[in-house]
């Protein structure tokens, strides 16, 4: 049967309810495979004039090809029949009849975390999904997200550096690698994870795809954190489908007025988790936590100069100007400090000279 | 009867002397001009017999041949008016030839006999003196700078009559004297701004100092307004005073340039800022008659780029020849020039093209603008600028708090004092600074202790350098150090050579 839905979802541009249209006429994918030209033909007059990419299909290939071109691209395929589909995709509304998939599916029994944001960012939201995903990656949990710029991308490579595992759900095929610029980041994503899609491979990454697969980030998830989110913005929507979904949904705060936040502190306002601070994000989520803090104290080695900067140090990124002001080193003793920490793993440079507290 | 001035052209920034002859005869009243010449040039026979007549000559009707010798340069430029006229006054009897033996003239005529002023008149009087002429008679617009020759009398012109009266009627000019040792030694007017004048911003002053010490070239990077042009304009004061012949050869380039000052002489660092729609034959320099280019007029002093990114990318790749070689070569069919161009290279750009990257609150650009924004500068060029770094926007309370800034005088003693080391240093070698060392010099002259050593290793494992990087690291350490007046390079001034590493993002 396998064979028989992979085909089925191969059908480029097929809606979900389109699909589900099919399925109701013919009763299975098999059946659709097998449904005479007249019988397609029919449905095509009465206004389907999407099942001309249907038949078009069914004179190219044949289920086995299919398959097999699929797997030579090195694409795995899962319906919505088989026992190794994600379970919290099962009882959603609008769940895919099917995944393509590279490298690995989510494990069920770990905690799933996704984390979802604007691609434009401020710096502050990118390095606070960073800290996230890095607590979610060190708590044994793993990462969802869309693999885009900004948070999205941001946060995966977070949780991919810290050892854990992270799964991209695309808008488009996942042989495709959009956008282009992160394509490490696809690479890592199939070492250590995977990249989904509902969308055939050779699907290109069409506007109204996005909001769809929003519905399987939050499905894969069993918490949404939106990082950071403007008031409209497509975060805001896999917030819904995650409510909707029965999924608990966690936002960072912004300031009042603060418009790059406006749509986190939305869903704040509309009952969702706020986030207080990464610890209290890992409490909550993970119900026990590891105790790291004062790992500092039982590190003796650390000069004078380095404790101040240290100190100075905070989880969001610093330049070394304003550390400059703050500890009153000079430039030389400050630079001393500063790599001497990251090379102790107790800081971490985000961008050329700006450093912050790595965990 | 035949009569001999002397003058001179330009060829690019240098000068050649040229002879010009004059010949009255007999035969069918005419006026000829030979020797190659330039359109310009052309034009002068009748500017010369017009001025003539308008300053009361009147020449009798003979067949008049000039010819600028030697016939095998070019001939350029408009300064051959006033010894074509004295010349031909001579040759018609008015001037005797053994007064203008020892004189070298140039200018350029009006209609009226009125002189005026031309372009590369230090040149000119530098290469006439070394001819052996005594005095010279140049436009008066030009005295000041031909005055700073020394060994030669200067005298300036206004009209034609004058010159021919100073020559023949015993009614002299009045000489022009500068002393240039005391006018250089002196000049303590000094035009350039100073660093007091920045609150703040002690890192990238701190790397201004490191530039200059070692001769570094240097990027700037920061939001529009936040300083990064006040402090590449300070840069020139806080470098090694010019020399006198430092000076002479940087105002030999503005006269031919015509970007001289008033008085005649450069006692400062020239420091140039070519707006960024500059083409490449504006920066390198160029022309049929090649003139120096932006480069070559900041030779000795900085050339400043603001917004690199938005330079044309060709006019920028002109710049690796004479930022590694230190001068620019022109080929054209009149001959090769060769213009000098020993460089400070400052140049600054913004994050992004709307300059407020990462402040996502002002800033709409998309991540691939930003980044495509940042590599239009090329990596040759980035190669070529060993430090690199961010001017900060400043808030509120640092711009009016009172609280006394470094001045460019304590600066420009810290930097003499390093440069001083690396002269010692480089005695007897074809180096002078530190940012000159190839690689292969660096095992030399920047020798590192084990400690430091596994510090490198450290670093370049930790911060993901290239060879290339490693190196610029190095030179940077190295001059580092001798600012601080050490002799090894220690743990720290590594350490301190890593914050102006360039950013990844350029990379």
């Amino acid at each position: 049967m396998e064979e028989y839905w992979e085909w089925l979802c191969s059908v480029p541009s097929l809606s979900l309810a389109q699909k589900e249209m099919l399925l109701r006429c013919f009763g299975t994918p098999q059946a659709i495979w097998e449904a005479s030209g007249e019988e397609l033909a029919y449905l095509e007059e009465r206004g389907c004039s999407w099942i001309a990419r249907v038949r078009k299909l069914q004179r190219e290939l044949t289920p086995e090809k299919t398959v097999h071109m699929h797997r030579e691209q090195g694409i795995q395929f899962i319906s919505h029949e088989h026992t190794r589909y994600p379970k919290r995709l099962r009882n959603i509304t609008g769940r895919p009849y099917g995944l393509f998939y590279r490298g690995e599916l989510p494990e069920e029994e770990k905690k799933s975390v996704a984390i979802v944001g604007a691609r434009m960012c401020t710096r502050a939201g990118k390095e606070m999904a960073e800290l996230l995903a890095q607590r979610i990656a060190r708590a044994g949990g793993q990462v969802i997200s869309g693999a885009a710029y900004g948070i999205d991308g941001a946060a995966q490579w977070a949780a991919l550096e810290r050892g854990g595992r992270s799964y991209a759900v695309l808008g488009c095929g996942v042989d495709l690698h959009y956008p282009q610029s992160n394509r490490r980041l696809f690479e890592r994503l199939a070492e250590s994870g995977g990249i989904l899609s509902e969308f055939p491979p050779g699907t290109p990454p069409m506007r109204q795809n996005f909001p769809v697969r929003n519905r399987i980030i939050s499905g894969l998830a069993d918490v949404v954190v939106v990082a950071e989110a403007r008031l409209r913005s497509g975060s805001l929507i896999t917030a819904d489908f995650a409510a909707e979904q029965g999924r608990t949904v966690m936002a960072v705060p912004g300031r009042p007025g603060d418009e790059m936040s406006a749509g986190c502190n939305l869903l704040i306002s509309q009952g969702a988790d706020i986030i207080l601070s990464v610890d209290s994000f890992e409490k909550t989520v993970f119900s026990k936590i590891k105790n790291t803090k004062n790992q500092l104290s039982d590190d003796l080695t650390l000069a004078p100069a380095e404790k101040l900067v240290y100190s100075s140090l905070d989880f969001h990124a610093r330049s070394v100007w304003e550390l400059e002001e703050q500890t009153k080193l000079s430039l030389a003793e400050l630079g001393s400090s500063l790599l001497t920490l990251e090379m102790k793993g107790l800081a971490k440079e985000t961008q050329h000279n700006y450093y912050m507290r790595a965990l | 009867m035949f009569s001999l001035v002397k003058s001179a052209v330009l060829c690019g920034i240098e000068c050649r002397m040229i002879s010009v002859e004059a010949d009255a005869s007999d035969g069918l009243p005419g006026f000829a001009m030979v020797g190659y010449l330039a359109s310009e040039v052309r034009e002068a026979q009748d500017r010369v017999r017009t001025a003539l007549r308008n300053s009361g000559y009147r020449l009798s009707p003979k067949r008049v041949t000039v010819n600028l010798a030697p016939a095998d340069i070019r001939k350029f430029g408009t300064g051959f008016d006033l010894p074509i006229a004295v010349a031909v006054l001579s040759a018609h009897g008015y001037l005797p030839q053994e007064l203008l033996d020892k004189v070298f003239l140039a200018g350029e005529l009006g209609l009226d006999g009125k002189i005026h002023g031309i372009h590369g008149v230090l040149g000119m009087v530098m290469e006439a003196q070394k001819a052996g002429c005594a005095s010279c008679i140049v436009p008066y617009a030009n005295v000041r700078e031909a005055a700073v020759i020394q060994g030669i009398e200067v005298y300036g012109a206004a009209h034609l009559n004058e010159v021919v009266d100073h020559i023949v009627a015993g009614k002299p000019l009045s000489r022009t004297f500068v002393d240039i040792e005391e006018k250089i030694s002196s000049d303590h007017v000094r035009t350039i701004p100073d660093f007091s004048d920045i609150r703040g911003q002690h890192m990238a002053k701190r790397a201004a100092e490191i530039a200059a010490a070692g001769m570094h070239n240097l990027l700037l990077g920061g939001p529009p307004g936040s300083g990064k042009t006040m402090i590449a304009s300070r840069i020139p004061g806080i470098l090694p005073p010019l020399t006198v012949e430092e000076a002479l050869e940087v105002s030999q380039i503005h006269s031919v340039a015509g970007t001289l000052p008033e008085e005649g002489i450069l006692t400062e660092r020239p420091f140039r800022m070519p707006h960024h729609t500059v083409s490449q034959i504006g920066l390198a320099g160029g022309g049929t008659n090649p003139r120096p280019g932006e480069i070559s007029l900041a030779h000795r002093g900085v050339l400043y780029l603001d917004e690199l990114p938005e330079f044309q990318k060709d006019a920028l790749e002109v710049l690796r020849q004479p930022l590694e070689e230190g001068e620019i070569r022109i080929s054209r069919n009149s001959g090769q020039y060769v213009f000098p161009a020993e460089i400070m290279l400052v140049a600054s750009r913004n994050p992004c093209r709307c300059g407020y990257y990462p402040d996502r609150k002002k800033c709409r650009c998309s991540e691939l603008e930003v980044r495509r924004y940042l590599h239009r500068i090329s990596r040759p060029l980035l190669d070529r600028i060993d430090l690199h770094v961010e001017v900060q926007q400043l808030p509120y309370e640092d711009l009016v708090q009172g609280g006394q800034e470094e001045s460019t005088e304590q600066i420009r003693g810290r930097v003499l004092r390093a440069q001083e080391i690396q002269r010692k240093r480089y005695r007897g070698t074809a180096l002078r600074f530190n940012s000159e060392l190839s690689a292969s010099d660096l095992k030399k002259y920047c020798p590192i202790g084990e400690g430091e050593e596994r510090r490198m290793k450290q670093i370049y494992e930790q911060k993901n350098l290239t060879a290339r990087t490693y190196h610029r690291l190095l030179k940077v350490a190295r001059t580092i150090a001798d600012l601080e007046g050490s002799a090894q390079i220690e743990q720290r001034h590594l350490d301190e050579a890593v914050l102006y590493r360039p950013a990844e993002a350029l990379m």
